[in-house]
């Protein structure tokens, strides 16, 4: 009996071991290996290093480059949710009253630049966005508005915001997929009934349809915030941080450290910080969702 | 029974959606416009790229450009790297994940339980974060600078989200199944292999085609985890063209035409299934 036992715990374990051990390897262990060398002088080269406890930790406060950076994550963090999540579900509503043939055809349109190689779409808006020969400052200066002719990747007013547009342009449409699919579950007959009640089409929205679609508004939102910090791509090619630090992103600096430098004990810190904001983000998001269901 | 009224109002509603059909298609077309600004400049020649406004079309289309593209760079390797990490990683990840599912949702068990939340947790740690720490490991395991260290990643990365939504769907399968199997003297793996993966098709297919359109269109990974060298996917590819071709928007444009080709293809073989999965929440952020 217990031989057969044995053999079914054996059997099992073929069964999940492989990928438990490779998750392990990788996954588990960087996040274990993060916190340890955080602690750590190592530069990635030498077998020794020796533990400075939080003098990492304490480098960042003075570290003016990261700090340029977090302001500007924190500009993404505003912009990109408003311009995305919004229209999203603007489109999703008119998309939504649309025939339905045309309406299909529609939605994927929008949602093709989503599957789109995120630094091809980056160098498409970086020749759309050039001053001379570029699309936005060509069509300006046919209308006759030269006046709002802006160097829009470099000027430092509106570059974060002509960044944040390019990573936008790719990411409202699994927004407006997940809207499109919360519309569909809003019964039919509801709608009607507030029509004869005598609510316009607004009051409708905000009375039947809105609460609804709720909770799906706050998982795009949380999918927005923490894709705002995570905006690679569009800066990489559009102004590859410059000029100097003062574009880049935590995101950007983090990848930069690892490539340039062998400062491992010093990137992880920053790592460390970088996970425990997301964390916080996402722990806060939660705690503001579950309220609002509770409600 | 229609009233005049109701008529009239049958009419105004019909007359307001084709109102809506036409402003939705004017601004679809401006939002995909890029899309048609780039197959333009693509095929016009350097100069005119440079000299000519954006929406003139070309003197004469240069088709010319794709093929210079594949003998000025390495695309056509890239482009075939690319697509055996994909669908590498996806193979192997779909294969070990499905098989570890399936006893993480039929066991009833502490230790499964466990194992189930073992795997959730990595959805709180943004790969960004720890990348310097899996550079270190990749260089522990001399895989650092090769093309299997990506599969190995991607095999690791993909797991979480594997678990999960293979998890949720095997609970979907009513249990009797199982039990039928065994009763006719299946073994687990017999079980597993004819009857419940192919029961799985739907959930995997809509995994496998979107994790695997990230993975291709991936760029920081290959960034800093292959070196010159050692064989480059296509984003690196492109970015090597963003530098050389800077001023070159035709050839650039062309590149770009055709890394995207097979993640069109792709996309329109299967919407619903990408679709589907997007709705069922199967979104890295």
């Amino acid at each position: 009996m217990k031989k057969i036992k044995l053999k079914t715990e054996l059997t099992c374990f073929a069964f999940y071991g492989p990928i438990v051990i490779i998750y392990t390897m990788l996954s588990i262990m960087s996040t274990v290996m993060l916190f340890f060398y955080s602690f750590t002088d190592w530069n990635g080269l030498t077998k020794t290093f020796s533990f400075i406890g939080f003098e990492n930790y304490l480098k960042i406060l003075k570290d003016d480059i990261l700090i340029i950076s977090i302001k500007n994550s924190f500009l993404f963090l505003i912009i990109y949710p408003i311009v995305t999540v919004l229209p999203a579900l603007i489109l999703a509503v008119l998309i939504d009253n649309m025939t339905s043939r045309l309406g299909n055809f529609v939605k994927s349109g929008f949602f093709l630049p989503s599957i789109l190689n995120g630094l091809a779409v980056s160098f498409i808006w970086v020749y759309m966005y050039r001053s001379d020969i570029g699309v936005i400052n060509t069509l300006l200066r046919t209308v006759g508005l030269h006046s709002l002719q802006v160097d829009w990747l470099g000027d430092l007013r509106v570059v974060i915001l002509s960044i944040t547009i390019i990573a936008a342009w790719k990411g409202i449409g699994t927004p407006m997929m997940m809207f499109l699919a919360a519309l569909k579950t809003v019964p039919k007959d509801l709608l009607d009934a507030a029509e004869i009640d005598g609510a316009n089409g607004i009051q409708k929205f905000r009375k039947v349809t809105l609460p609804i679609i709720w909770p799906s508004f706050n998982v795009c939102m949380l999918l927005a915030v923490t894709g705002a910090l995570k905006i690679y791509e569009p800066i990489y090619v559009s102004t590859g941080g410059g000029p100097g630090y003062l574009t880049y992103s935590i995101v950007m600096y983090i990848v930069n450290l690892v490539m340039g430098s062998d400062r491992v004990g010093y990137a992880s810190a920053i790592g460390t910080v970088f996970f425990t904001i997301i964390l916080f983000i996402s722990l806060l998001q939660f705690r503001l969702m579950s309220r609002k269901g509770t409600e | 029974m229609l009233n005049m009224n109701g008529i009239a109002k049958i009419h105004r509603k019909k007359y307001r959606s084709n109102l809506l059909n036409m402003f939705m298609v004017i601004l679809f077309a401006i939002y995909i416009s890029p899309i048609f600004i780039m197959l333009n400049v693509s095929l016009k020649t350097q100069q005119e790229a440079i000299l000519t406004p954006f929406f003139q079309l070309p003197g004469k289309p240069q088709f010319n450009n794709l093929i210079e593209v594949f003998r000025q760079s390495e695309m056509a390797s890239s482009l075939l790297n690319s697509i055996i990490i994909s669908v590498t990683s996806i193979v192997i990840c779909v294969l070990l994940t499905s098989m570890a599912a399936y006893i993480i949702a039929r066991k009833k068990s502490k230790f499964s339980k466990g194992l189930y939340n073992y795997f959730i947790i990595s959805f709180f740690v943004p790969g960004e974060a720890v990348i310097i720490s899996v550079m270190q490991l990749m260089k522990f395991y001399h895989l650092y600078g090769h093309l299997p260290g990506l599969i190995f990643f991607y095999t690791s990365s993909g797991a979480a989200m594997a678990i999960y939504l293979f998890c949720a769907y095997i609970k979907s399968i009513p249990k009797e199944l199982d039990e039928a199997a065994i009763v006719d003297g299946a073994g687990m793996f017999r079980f597993y292999w004819t009857i419940l993966f192919p029961l799985m098709k739907p959930v995997i297919a809509t995994y496998a085609i979107i994790v695997g359109i990230n993975i291709y269109n991936d760029f920081m990974t290959p960034l800093l985890f292959l070196r010159s060298g050692s064989g480059r996917t296509v984003t690196l590819e492109i970015a090597s063209f963003v530098s050389s071709f800077a001023a070159n928007y035709p050839l650039a444009f062309s590149g770009i035409i055709i890394a995207t080709i097979p993640i069109l293809i792709v996309f329109f073989a299967a919407q619903k299934h990408i679709i589907g999965g997007l709705t069922a929440g199967v979104v890295k952020g």
